[in-house]
């Protein structure tokens, strides 16, 4: 299936029809789908794979929860990156309020730990360290439209749309967070240099 | 501005390929012989490298993580059908007042109403009533349709108020940004509603908003799960002017639903007092008077309304239409068709909302069933 945008619909009618039946196979081809693509979104903006698990998780219990009343194919996409967008930041808010480290059930098993660490080499372990933290270190505001940019490839016309925003807003929100990134990988770069 | 600053306000447009032809081409220029610009650009493209990097380099999504969201959505689904069956028992356990959920084609327009059944339910006698009148349960379940709408409301207010409160917007990019919103509404009619909210923003007639509503929906809810509380009805109506009212009354609405654990209601009068404000307030009170059932400060505010607003204002006769429903109601008579539009929601004690008829000054902080609200400016 190509990459969807969010101009081209994202599911078709028939599929549609389907999930909000809730028929489980039209379910599935979703999760299947989209699941990917929403974690890594969710990935970047919170920088913690766990919670990021978790929380692409709830987007499709909610999706499944309110599939009866989605609207329409083309909506459908925006739809979940709403969804996820607000998930992540009731899971932000959260975990500032509460202080507490998220667990995962280890006790069902749910999870295999196998996956979550990646070989890399080191210099390029701490590059992906350093940008991560830099991601998690910017407002909302500002990460959420750099990302769709810059991970989903929205334009930013799709994303204002998605976030109900001015395109010039989303342009030059887009445009702080890369000034803000750039200088803060830069200070890095900078400082690693001078030490050695 | 120099050349160095408008070219770099541009250089991330640039590297999103955002740009038009000609401002494309400038900018390339300008780096080809602009180190420092050149340098800039350059860090935007290493942001970039380093993402995609790192994305390539990340594992997928654990193993088992399929495994349980299926059991989630096993146990969604056992909720589900649970809610379902408990709906069908409602409806089948006789019945408790009759009356019609059909708030939707009011939310964007109008003012605040809100009624106090506070007799009985027995009133209505307690067998089936003919006339195609719809029972209702509250489950808050509402109707896929009639809840996109409220959603689409919601957005679209939302939208609004963004639009409204971006400093230095004109009101035609206004009018440009709702239209383009508009195009994701999918029934025609509510283009009308748009336009309305449209005209609203070009006269910026927001900024006389007059009263905040912040409603959460926990404690309500709560309420209705204790069923072994005597039931009473509240009779609400909800029909607000301003975008945000219309926004935070959607969102009540919306997110009513079971599993929802908190109820506040929070009223914040403005600091400007307009006429306006003054007769929207009077409305709230009206309204809270008839929710608290005092007719006669009912009949009196209806008076002030007539005078104030003119006997053929729509909200006038709004007013006078619900507190006949009430009335109906009351003396357990079948609601008129046109008075079925109504929302009837249960909970056990209407004197805890008593704290809403303070007027607003003296609006505090106040207990809701064991629940802080927060009700000061």
């Amino acid at each position: 299936m190509p990459r969807p945008t969010l101009e081209h619909p994202s599911i078709d009618l028939e599929l549609l029809e389907r999930l909000q039946a809730r028929e489980p196979a039209a379910f599935d081809l979703v999760v299947r789908t989209f699941r990917d693509r929403i974690f890594r979104f969710v990935q970047r903006g919170v920088g913690d794979r766990e919670a990021a698990e978790d929380i692409t998780q709830d987007v499709f219990v909610k999706l499944y929860r309110h599939a009866p009343s989605l609207q329409s194919a083309s909506r459908f996409l925006p739809w979940l990156y709403r969804t996820a967008r607000t998930t992540m930041i009731d899971h932000q808010r959260r975990r500032t309020r509460e202080r507490r480290v998220l667990m995962d059930d280890e006790s069902l098993g749910l999870y295999s730990t196998e996956a979550t660490a990646p070989e890399r080499p080191l210099v390029r372990q701490e590059q992906a360290q350093a940008l991560q933290q830099a991601l998690s270190g910017l407002a909302e505001r500002f990460r959420t439209p750099f990302l769709l940019r810059e991970v989903e490839g929205l334009r930013y016309r799709e994303i204002g749309r998605l976030l109900g925003l001015p395109e010039k807003t989303i342009s030059s929100r887009i445009s702080r967070a890369r000034r803000l990134l750039a200088a803060r990988l830069g200070a890095r770069h900078d400082s690693r240099g001078g030490r050695s | 501005m120099s050349p160095c600053r408008r070219i770099r306000s541009l250089l991330s447009a640039y590297v999103d390929g955002e740009l038009h032809e000609r401002q494309r081409v400038a900018v390339g220029t300008h780096c080809r012989t602009c180190p420092a610009c050149r340098e800039v650009l350059d860090s935007y493209l290493e942001v970039s490298r380093q993402l995609r990097e790192l994305d390539a380099d990340e594992p997928d999504l654990s193993r088992g993580w399929d495994a349980a969201l299926a059991a989630r959505v096993a146990m969604l689904d056992e909720e589900l059908q649970q809610e379902e069956r408990s709906r069908a028992r409602v409806r089948s356990g006789g019945a408790i007042l009759r009356g019609g959920l059909a708030l939707a084609a009011s939310l964007l327009l109008g003012m605040c109403l809100g009624f106090w059944l506070s007799g009985p339910a027995a009133t209505v006698d307690g067998g089936e009533v003919a006339g195609g009148l719809v029972e209702y349960e509250p489950s808050f379940t509402v109707d896929p349709e009639l809840q996109d709408f409220l959603q689409d409301s919601y957005q679209l207010a939302s939208h609004a108020r963004q639009a409204d409160c971006l400093p230095g917007r004109n009101p035609v990019e206004q009018l440009a940004f709702l239209r383009d919103y508009a195009e994701d509404l999918r029934v025609p009619e509510r283009a009308p509603q748009v336009r309305d909210l449209a005209i609203q923003l070009e006269q910026r007639s927001l900024r006389d908003q007059i009263l905040e509503v912040t409603v959460e929906t926990d404690q309500v809810l709560q309420l209705l799960d204790r069923p072994a509380e005597p039931p009473q009805e509240i009779l609400l109506r909800l029909r607000f002017g301003a975008s945000e009212l219309a926004e935070k009354t959607s969102s009540l609405l919306v997110r009513l639903r079971p599993g929802t654990r908190r109820f506040t209601v929070v009223i914040e009068p403005r600091e400007s007092r307009s006429r306006q404000e003054r007769l929207s307030w009077l409305a709230v009170q009206g309204s809270l008077s008839a929710l608290d059932g005092r007719p006669e400060q009912v009949s009196g505010i209806i008076q002030e309304l007539r005078t104030q607003l003119g006997a053929e204002h729509p909200y006038v006769q709004d007013f006078g239409r619900l507190w006949q429903a009430v009335a109906e109601a009351r003396a357990g008579r079948m609601l008129r068709p046109e008075n079925q539009r109504i929302l009837i929601l249960r909970v056990p004690d209407p004197r805890e909302l008593r704290w809403l008829l303070q007027p607003p000054a003296d609006v505090e902080e106040k207990e809701l069933g064991g629940s802080a609200v927060d009700g000061r400016k």
